[in-house]
């Protein structure tokens, strides 16, 4: 049984007005049926709450926080999901996890101390890295090799973010540390009810983090950036470090004139990922960053920054025929902008849309190019 | 713990590897069957599971296995071209090669998880491909998380002496070399 009182403390549930804006805005929703945040919150403000553990409905949202700035009553409804998962998950429920949960458990065996990873295989020979001992700038890479090994099919090469970030701040003169002991940051298990192994991954990257004397964190990903920020903050610790997405950094640089980008003036388009734009309300700066590189040529999609359509699954969890309703749209968007490529700031973003590419129903005009911001910036330099 | 130690050991107190073996029902399980009807003598430390084909064995299924306190998982199907299902152990393949990739970034030894082909027939290749199994796991030693934290310690030990008198240590030294080679 969840305890309402205490989810309405956190998330303001029981103030719903039943007005129904988030389910107007909700993408799922939109283009699925059956899912609807007005109706589970008006069934908990009616006092049924009774199946609100076994109910596959809250495993849906995609927690990309469309709804909450709509809400006259700013309920946080993605909270609240997380918040009953963690609940559903005691008791043994859980949603329909991808790839029969393979991911979540590459996730959940990094959380084991005695672990020894080889994930620093993708440095290349010429790059300056620390990977012992102390340095100012820490790069928290997140589990770009991972996916490598097991997206294999897909062709990602997402190790290619990393090594473009790297070879961006050894442009600057900056030589990262980068741990060798990293895990991943936890974000896909505290949002699928995890919490337990969740704060064993923060607590082991915490410690391993201060243990590097980092004055700064600069990340590629924008989950591992909002979770290391807010999540860490709530469940293990403040870290009180300086932290900043690549977009910001770069975004930075260019306007102290440190970096000098060359600009190409190919189209390109910026799909905000929901952690980075909407959440933690990274905007501007990604724009800032791609119209120096593409100039006129930068275009926006019919829904972008706070805006911005989620690219249709988080966490791993509940990929449906509606995910791909959702991320066929977003890149038929992008197609319709005549862009070159559609540029993210999120490696899952990415994996989520070339996995829809290989749809073979998929329009021709949507299969545009999708590239992560750092690899675009690395080619400009 | 105490508990857990004897689980780990058998009767001489000697540590007991925990092996998982994935037998597809139309081949590798016959021949398991074979084997045992033909009073082949092998090594009973292996629990199996039967599916109904090799392809069938997601890489999730590995992982949790590793995850639960496996020391080794084995996966057996029929021969290529003999599937029951077509092409099902042309799926095994490709998860065999995802769950080694991911392994191998997690830490794990490419040796703790091994594809065979082992037909109804084949009751002698199944007993000596066990065997050979259990050897080579118990060489391994226990997975990188199930290490007792007394193992663990006298690997540290192990390791800080082996870099104390510079006998180089796999990839620190590899990297080491690499960045004095730089500067």
């Amino acid at each position: 049984m969840v305890d309402i009182n205490a989810l309405n403390k956190d998330t303001d549930i029981l103030s719903c007005l039943e007005c129904g804006k988030c389910t107007a805005v909700c993408p799922v929703s939109r283009l699925g049926h059956s899912f609807s945040p007005r109706s589970i919150m008006s069934n908990v403000v009616v006092g049924d709450h009774e199946g609100l553990t076994t109910d596959k409905r809250t495993w849906d949202c995609l927690t990309c926080g469309q709804c909450q700035p709509r809400c006259p009553h700013n309920i946080d409804f993605s909270v609240f999901c997380r918040k009953v998962r963690r609940e559903a998950v005691s008791l043994g429920n859980s949603g329909d996890k991808s790839h029969d949960g393979a991911l979540h458990q590459i996730m959940q065996l990094q959380s084991y101390e005695n672990l020894k990873q080889n994930r620093l295989d993708w440095i290349p020979e010429d790059a300056k890295v620390i990977t012992e001992g102390e340095g100012g700038v820490l790069y928290f890479v997140g589990c770009l090799p991972y996916y490598d090994a097991y997206f294999d099919h897909l062709g990602l090469d997402s190790v290619n973010i990393a090594r473009s970030t790297v070879k961006i701040l050894n442009h600057l003169g900056i030589e990262p540390v980068v741990m060798a002991d990293e895990r991943c940051c936890g974000h896909d298990l505290i949002w699928s009810g995890l919490e337990d192994d969740f704060i064993k991954l923060g607590r082991h990257n915490v410690e391993a983090i201060k243990k590097t004397g980092a004055k700064k964190i600069v990340f590629s990903c924008a989950e591992c950036y909002r979770t290391l920020n807010k999540e860490y903050a709530e469940f293990v610790e403040p870290l009180g470090i300086e932290m900043q997405h690549m977009a910001q950094f770069i975004s930075d640089q260019i306007a102290e004139g440190a970096l000098d980008l060359k600009g190409h003036g190919e189209a390109l388009t910026f799909h905000d990922p929901c952690r980075l734009g909407r959440q933690m309300g990274v905007i501007d700066e990604p724009r800032s960053v791609l119209s120096t590189i593409a100039g006129e040529g930068f275009v926006e999609m019919e829904r972008s920054g706070k805006n911005g359509i989620c690219c249709g699954t988080s966490s791993w969890m509940n990929c449906s025929m509606t995910s791909k309703k959702i991320q066929s749209a977003r890149l038929a968007e992008a197609g319709a902008t005549g862009a070159k490529a559609m540029v993210t700031a999120c490696p899952k973003c990415r994996i989520h849309f070339e996995c829809t590419k290989t749809d073979p129903t998929l329009p021709d005009e949507s299969k545009v190019e999708i590239k992560d911001l750092t690899v675009v910036v690395a080619e400009a330099l | 713990m105490a508990g857990e130690k004897k689980k780990k050991t058998d009767g001489n107190g000697q540590w007991e590897p925990k092996i998982l073996v994935f037998a597809c029902n139309w081949c590798s399980y016959a021949g398991a069957d074979t084997a045992g009807v033909s009073r082949i003598q092998y090594s009973p430390k292996f629990r199996v599971i039967r599916v109904m084909c090799s392809g069938r064995v997601r890489t999730s299924y590995v992982l949790k296995a590793f995850q639960l306190g496996a020391d080794g998982v084995l996966v057996s199907g029929c021969h290529i071209g003999d599937c029951h299902y077509i092409f099902g152990n042309h799926r095994a393949i490709e998860m065999y090669e995802r769950t080694t990739k991911t392994l191998k970034v997690l830490g794990f030894e490419d040796e703790r998880i091994r594809l065979e082909w082992v037909s109804a027939a084949e009751g002698p290749k199944w007993g000596l491909l066990i065997d050979e199994f259990v050897d080579q796991i118990t060489k391994l030693g226990p997975s990188p998380i199930n290490l007792p934290p007394a193992l663990v310690d006298e690997a540290r030990e192990a390791e800080s002496k082996e870099t104390k008198t510079s006998k180089t240590a796999g990839r620190k030294a590899k990297k080491s070399g690499k960045k004095k080679a730089k500067v």
